[in-house]
């Protein structure tokens, strides 16, 4: 029996096959380390390999007593548990990250870069999706007007997730005033600013995600 | 002369530890150093040596670690400290049991 019919063998009993080339490797190992002694003491190559595998013994025996060892059950039971624990790490770490990251962010208001002039407005909204606070008006070096809010999505909300939440500043005609803002958004809510026109008369219409609107006076702050 | 397999089998893990309790070793340099020691009286089925290793280390009893030799991995096995203390008990029982078994044969008129 040559060496490798020897290992296919004992292979085949081991029912655990994440052991199967571990196993495998060690038993060839010690099949080539019996030939080179042979040869060593002037046995030819074939002899060598034919009396080394001899010694060894059985193959079905010795599949079958290291099949014990490597218990099938316990063994799959470890791998699955495994997977499981990994499966569910992943999550779990995601779901943490991204709360520990909204709840830092959320405790703030947004930041305007280039803000020259910032005045609280501290306005509270309840829509029934949300609970949102307009905290400031920025005006920053072009003269540009910003909103920035904080928007708490409801715990008893089911869709709640990431969605978009912010607020926009609609104009005379129900456009959007202004442009893009910025939002960013997790379980927790969102946080941002939106950007937006003054009309002449300092009198803003600001829209919630439900279609609700307010009028805010911002007279005092126009410039 | 080769000794009967129930006799070995009995002892293995005792012989085993004790050689490892020297010095690491792999698979193939246990059997040597079992053959050179015993006078070539435990020239068991090598294949068996294995089974045994394995479950010393299943046991806690041996760890290993993989070492690359010319193109092969191999396996090398060192005693734990678990592994010392069972030693030494399987030691202090092998001397009971053998003196018990002299001490019996002393009697039977050889």
């Amino acid at each position: 029996m040559t060496k490798n019919e020897y290992l296919s063998i004992v292979r085949k009993h081991i029912h655990f096959i994440f052991d199967r080339d571990a196993i495998n490797e060690e038993l060839n190992d010690h099949i080539c380390s019996c030939i080179e002694d042979l040869m060593a003491d002037g046995l030819s190559r074939e002899r060598a390999e034919e009396l080394a595998v001899e010694q060894m013994g059985s193959p079905v025996e010795l599949g079958k007593m290291l099949n014990q060892e490597h218990h099938p059950f316990l063994g799959y039971v470890w791998v699955v548990s495994n997977a499981v624990l990994v499966f569910l790490l992943i999550p779990t770490i995601t779901l943490l990250l991204s709360f520990g990251h909204g709840f830092i962010k959320m405790a703030t208001p947004a930041v305007i870069d280039n803000c020259v002039e910032k005045f609280a407005v501290n306005y509270e909204v309840e829509i029934p999706t949300h609970r949102i606070v307009i905290d400031n008006l920025c005006i920053d070096e072009e003269n540009q007007y910003y909103l920035t809010y904080r928007s708490w999505t409801n715990w008893d909300y089911s869709r709640a997730g990431w969605n978009s939440n912010g607020i926009q500043v609609i104009d005379d005609y129900g456009l959007v005033s202004g442009g893009a803002g910025f939002s960013s958004s997790s379980f927790l809510g969102s946080y941002g600013y939106t950007r937006f026109d003054m009309p002449e008369d300092g009198i803003i219409n600001v829209s919630f995600r439900d279609g609700k609107t307010i009028e805010l006076d911002m007279g005092a702050y126009q410039r | 002369m080769a000794v009967d397999k129930g006799y070995m089998s009995g002892s293995s893990q005792l012989l085993v530890l004790n050689i490892l309790n020297e010095k690491p070793c792999y698979g193939y340099e246990l059997i040597k150093v079992l053959k050179s020691r015993s006078n070539d009286v435990f020239d068991m089925q090598e294949g068996t040596l294995y089974p045994i290793l394995h479950k010393l280390e299943n046991d806690g009893l041996v760890n290993s670690s993989k070492q690359e030799i010319s193109g092969r991995t191999r396996k090398v096995y060192s005693i734990t400290d678990k592994g010392i203390k069972a030693l030494e008990k399987e030691k202090e029982q092998w001397k009971q049991f053998s003196s018990a078994v002299n001490q019996v044969l002393a009697f039977g008129g050889m």
